[in-house]
């Protein structure tokens, strides 16, 4: 059942992987062929573009579309459990997310072949810049599972945003490492070089997160079994 | 309708957006003035002012957007139609309600920062005049545009996302016009009047968005949206304008090209007529490709110690070893009296092997003696003019060998941020420097790099210089 729930979200959502794959890369192809940045600063631009953009587009009417259209009802009569259904539109966003960052990793490797920036190079910064944005759906679900329209996950989304921006501040102006290792941004923080050594230890990034997203999805899944209000 | 109760009605309509609202745009100014606060600078909030106010013109969009939503939706549209209201007044009447409250609400992290500062430093901010002005257009337009998108849109989310779309695309429209541009910074900022066009188009666009609103309600026009052609249509344009302004400023052909592995950051300086690429090689372009002849910068030192031997730097034991701080740059470049100057760090170490728990060997550096020396760039060589002895530094560098240091020049000072300390120097007469006070660091900076760059003390900086 789960894979043909699965099925049923890459139907449903394979135009955002079409528009992420499209327009990510025509940026691509444009900046690398005119060449008006340096090949690492053009692989920012575009990781930073697509770190907000892409979670956003997928979030955006992730869950909140099925209320919207009131399809829910449909859904939640499905025998299937509903946990099930979350994980489905979860992972399915997750995976598609993923293969638009990879497909844009390669495309930058592909026009740069290393003529500025060394082999691999580019792949990593827009890879780690993939994490950073699987993160963030994870909190954009967490907090916009129950929204009924659009307008709800937006605010969601700008909530988070917000919440983890105090908490970057914080953490980078009072050096709370531990508070800078939740930061689902860390990785493409990382990426950048923007923070010291000493704040960032990549092993301690890598098991805070896991353990702050199975956290986080606990209490997203959670959520959205005990929907009541549409129902 | 009696215009102060409509005011009261649509502010209490609005509610919990404002209070939503105020609670985002002053959260990170109170953070930094709590923060501030704690590290003992007093309670204020100044550097986080500019994040903030980005965020005032989407704010505004969203409160427009909201605005409109309250009295425009199926049912409430329809309710307040059958009423005897004139459809002219009452959209003016929540356009400029909904307009003046947005205005408050992005002038609230302003006047705060203002505010504390004055009560810190009994100092005003600076250019704060500018940024308000600013600020304030910026969120007009926004606001103007989303309530006229969520006019004809009706759903709040895809308004304000069309809304801060059309807001950008005006504020690129003064890049993108000039079809002819070479160099943006001569041609669009200084010559062709860039902030006045600017101002112009937001000002245009925030009043024709205003008689189009009204113009909509009253023949209740209408259009339906699609997320996915939204989208589409919204990365097709993002595309072309991208297009449109690259092709006036990325039309230079490469015509040649080297590899410079030697730095991983490039300090390209003009020195009377000559390019110079980190003061070691002087770039030419004969028949359209480059060459990197090597100046005689590294040997300046013989040269000078040979033309004027009477006057001696600083000696030193010749079998140390020899590193310069800002490795990857010249050094600090500044100007005095018209002429050109550089500050830089010359460390000297025994490099000592050390056996890793991995099995591998690794030097580490123990440094012996630092000094900041003071060159003058005459005639295509660096002369030494003076030097100050910091050895007594070299107990504060770390285990792992890293001498943090970094400088920021004013007028006639340069703060030094040296390992754990920040010395001020007198930089008025380069040929004397002279340390005027010496201070210990207290915390890190937020734009920490790789080097753990921390704060100055900024009691001894005036207001205008920080």
């Amino acid at each position: 059942m789960l894979m043909r729930l699965l099925w049923k979200e890459w139907q449903e959502n394979l135009w955002k992987l079409g528009f992420g794959l499209v327009t990510s890369a025509a940026f691509v192809v444009m900046l690398f062929r005119i060449r008006l940045f340096p090949d690492t600063a053009s692989c920012a631009i575009i990781s930073v573009a697509q770190l907000f953009v892409i979670p956003v587009v997928y979030a955006l009417d992730l869950f909140s579309g099925e209320m919207s259209n009131r399809t829910i009802h449909l859904l939640f009569k499905v025998p299937v459990s509903r946990w099930k259904i979350f994980f489905s539109k979860y992972l399915m966003a997750l995976g598609c997310m993923g293969l638009i960052f990879v497909s844009t990793g390669l495309l930058m490797e592909l026009m740069g072949h290393a003529r500025e920036a060394e082999m691999g190079m580019l792949f990593r910064i827009n890879g780690l810049f993939g994490l950073s944005a699987g993160l963030l759906l994870t909190w954009f679900c967490v907090f916009g599972c129950q929204s009924r329209n659009e307008a709800g996950s937006l605010v969601a989304m700008f909530g988070v945003m917000m919440g983890w921006g105090i908490v970057w501040f914080w953490s980078s102006f009072c050096e709370v490492v531990w508070a800078f290792h939740l930061l689902p941004v860390g990785f493409a923080i990382g990426a950048l070089k923007l923070t010291s050594a000493a704040m960032l230890n990549w092993v301690t990034l890598v098991m805070s997160q896991v353990a702050i997203v199975i956290l986080a999805l606990t209490i997203a899944c959670y959520r959205y079994v005990k929907i009541r209000r549409v129902l | 309708m009696n215009t102060v109760r409509f005011a009261h009605q649509q502010v209490f309509q609005l509610k919990w957006h404002i209070l939503a609202c105020v609670g985002l745009i002053m959260g990170l100014p109170l953070e930094e003035a709590v923060v501030n606060l704690h590290a003992g600078e007093g309670f204020h909030s100044s550097s986080l002012t500019a994040v903030t106010l980005l965020l005032g013109p989407l704010l505004a969009g969203l409160i427009a957007c909201a605005n409109v939503q309250a009295d425009l939706d199926e049912k409430r549209d329809a309710f307040w139609r059958s009423k005897p209201v004139g459809v002219g007044p009452f959209i003016t009447g929540k356009f400029v309600i909904g307009l003046i409250l947005s205005l408050v609400i992005v002038a609230c992290p302003v006047l705060f920062a203002e505010a504390t500062t004055r009560l810190a430093d009994g100092e005003s901010l600076r250019d704060v005049r500018i940024l308000f002005l600013f600020v304030f257009v910026m969120s007009w337009l926004t606001y103007s545009v989303c309530f006229f998108c969520n006019v004809l849109v009706r759903k709040t989310a895809r308004a304000w996302l069309i809304g801060v779309a059309i807001a950008c695309f005006a504020l690129l429209i003064p890049f993108v016009l000039p079809l002819n541009i070479k160099d943006v910074a001569t041609d669009l900022v200084k010559e062709n009047g860039f902030l006045n066009s600017i101002l112009v188009v937001t000002l245009g666009l925030a009043v024709l968005s205003y008689i189009g609103s009204i113009v909509a309600v009253q023949r209740n026009w209408q259009i339906h949206t699609h997320l996915r052609s939204l989208l589409w249509g919204g990365a097709g344009l993002i595309f072309v304008l991208f297009l449109l302004f690259s092709r006036q400023i990325a039309n230079i052909k490469i015509l040649d090209e080297q590899r410079f592995a030697e730095h991983t950051s490039l300090d390209v300086d003009k020195q009377h007529g000559r390019l110079l690429v980190t003061a070691r090689y002087e770039v030419t372009s004969p028949d359209d490709t480059l060459h990197l002849t090597p100046t005689n910068q590294a040997t300046s030192f013989a040269l000078w110690e040979r033309i004027r031997p009477d006057k001696p730097l600083y000696e030193v034991d010749e079998s140390l070893e020899r590193s310069f701080y800002p490795n990857n740059t010249t050094g600090f470049h500044f100007q005095r009296r018209g002429r050109n100057y550089t500050l830089r760090l010359d460390a000297f170490y025994v490099g000592l092997d050390e056996l890793q728990s991995s099995g591998s060997m690794k030097t580490k550096r123990s440094f012996k003696k630092l000094y900041l020396r003071c060159t003058e760039y005459v005639e295509g060589y660096s002369w030494p003019v003076s030097f100050l002895d910091l050895s007594d530094q070299v107990e504060q560098v770390n285990e792992r060998g890293y001498i943090r240091f970094g400088v920021q020049l004013t007028r006639d000072r340069a703060f030094l941020h040296l390992n754990e300390q920040c010395l001020v120097l007198e930089t008025s007469e380069p040929n004397n420097l002279a340390v005027v006070e010496r201070k210990p660091l207290k915390r890190l900076s937020q734009y920490m790099g790789s080097g753990m760059y921390q704060l100055l003390p900024v009691e001894s900086i005036p207001m205008s210089d920080r």
